[in-house]
């Protein structure tokens, strides 16, 4: 431990190492090795680091940092891919869609293994619900938008889960139709899987956060003017 | 009272000392345990401004004096301290 504040020390800027290096190595010799006073060095050396680097510097390697951070985590968080589709039901008055939607996920799940292996990654949106314009057949009924996204690391079992969702539904339409319900799925569906946009913009949105961070810090009044 | 540099000027106020002594010092009186790093951000703050000073040695350990303008700051501090202190005491006994 006493290492790892030794070595944290030597991260203080140069010229304060040089007033203050000798007296501080000896101060850490004479401490306890913990580590919270590690982490007490390695805070005190950033800090200083802070007060004694003008405002662009202080930016740009809070935009460095940023960028760093983001491309590791871009780096090692798994490739994803998204298909998805949308679609209307529509219900008489009384009848519930969410109840709808459910029935036919589950006839998918039961119906193809794979899409069972992805329920965890499925999600199902509620959009909107709008009175149904088909007041003949559907007297006071809802009409209400559904989404549902397949999200997994595998493209073709995206792509795969995507597609029996919607032959599913539409099968599902003749069944409900029995129910006095009527599904459409909205044109185009998105089926062809698209990698997921968090993970290519990573590094830009950590560099955009280090950026910012980087402007409020060098906003921030510094210590050296300042009475105790 | 947890301001760093206001606590090495209270410890230093007692006489010249080093860093380590500081620390034991501070930990007696105020029940506060300053790690390396905040005490040095505040002795060289406090450096700078001119409220403290290094003494002559010829160690590694390196003691610190409070100057003139130093003990001027902390009387100000200290007494704030006992307006807003004897406030609060005040006020809590009038409820």
């Amino acid at each position: 431990m006493k290492r790892l504040m030794r070595t944290f020390a030597r991260l203080y800027p140069g010229a304060w190492r040089r007033r203050y290096g000798d007296e501080f190595e000896a101060l850490l010799e004479d401490s306890g090795a913990t580590w919270r006073g590690a982490l007490d060095v390695l805070r005190g050396a950033l800090m200083m680091h802070l007060n004694t680097r003008s405002s662009i510097k202080i930016v740009v390697l809070a935009t460095l940092i940023g960028l760093l951070i983001g491309a590791a985590a871009s780096f090692l968080s798994p490739a994803g891919y998204s298909a998805g589709v949308a679609f209307l039901i529509t219900v008489p008055k009384g009848g519930n869609a969410g109840q709808c939607i459910n029935t036919l996920m589950q006839l998918a799940f039961d119906k193809d293994q794979s899409v069972q292996a992805l329920r965890q990654g499925i999600r199902i949106e509620r959009r909107r619900s709008i009175p149904a314009s088909d007041s003949q057949w559907f007297p006071g009924g809802t009409t209400t938008e559904f989404s549902v996204e397949v999200r997994h690391v595998d493209r073709l079992l995206a792509e795969k889960a995507a597609r029996t969702l919607v032959t599913e539904i539409v099968e599902g339409n003749l069944r409900l139709a029995e129910r006095s319900a009527r599904i459409a799925v909205l044109q185009p569906p998105s089926l062809k899987p698209a990698r997921l946009l968090l993970r290519r913009f990573l590094p830009a949105c950590g560099a955009l956060a280090g950026f910012l961070l980087g402007l409020l810090i060098a906003a921030r009044p510094r210590h050296g003017g300042q009475t105790a | 009272m947890s301001d760093p540099a206001l606590l090495v000027l209270a410890s230093l106020a007692g006489g010249d000392k080093h860093g380590y002594a500081i620390i034991e010092d501070i930990r007696r009186f105020a029940d506060v345990r300053l790690g390396p790093g905040t005490l040095y951000g505040a002795i060289t703050r406090l450096e700078q401004q001119g409220l403290i000073r290094p003494v002559e040695t010829s160690g590694r350990r390196q003691p610190y004096r409070i100057t003139v303008q130093g003990r001027r700051h902390l009387q100000q501090q200290a007494e704030v301290l006992r307006h807003v202190s004897n406030t609060a005491l005040r006020r809590l006994r009038q409820v």
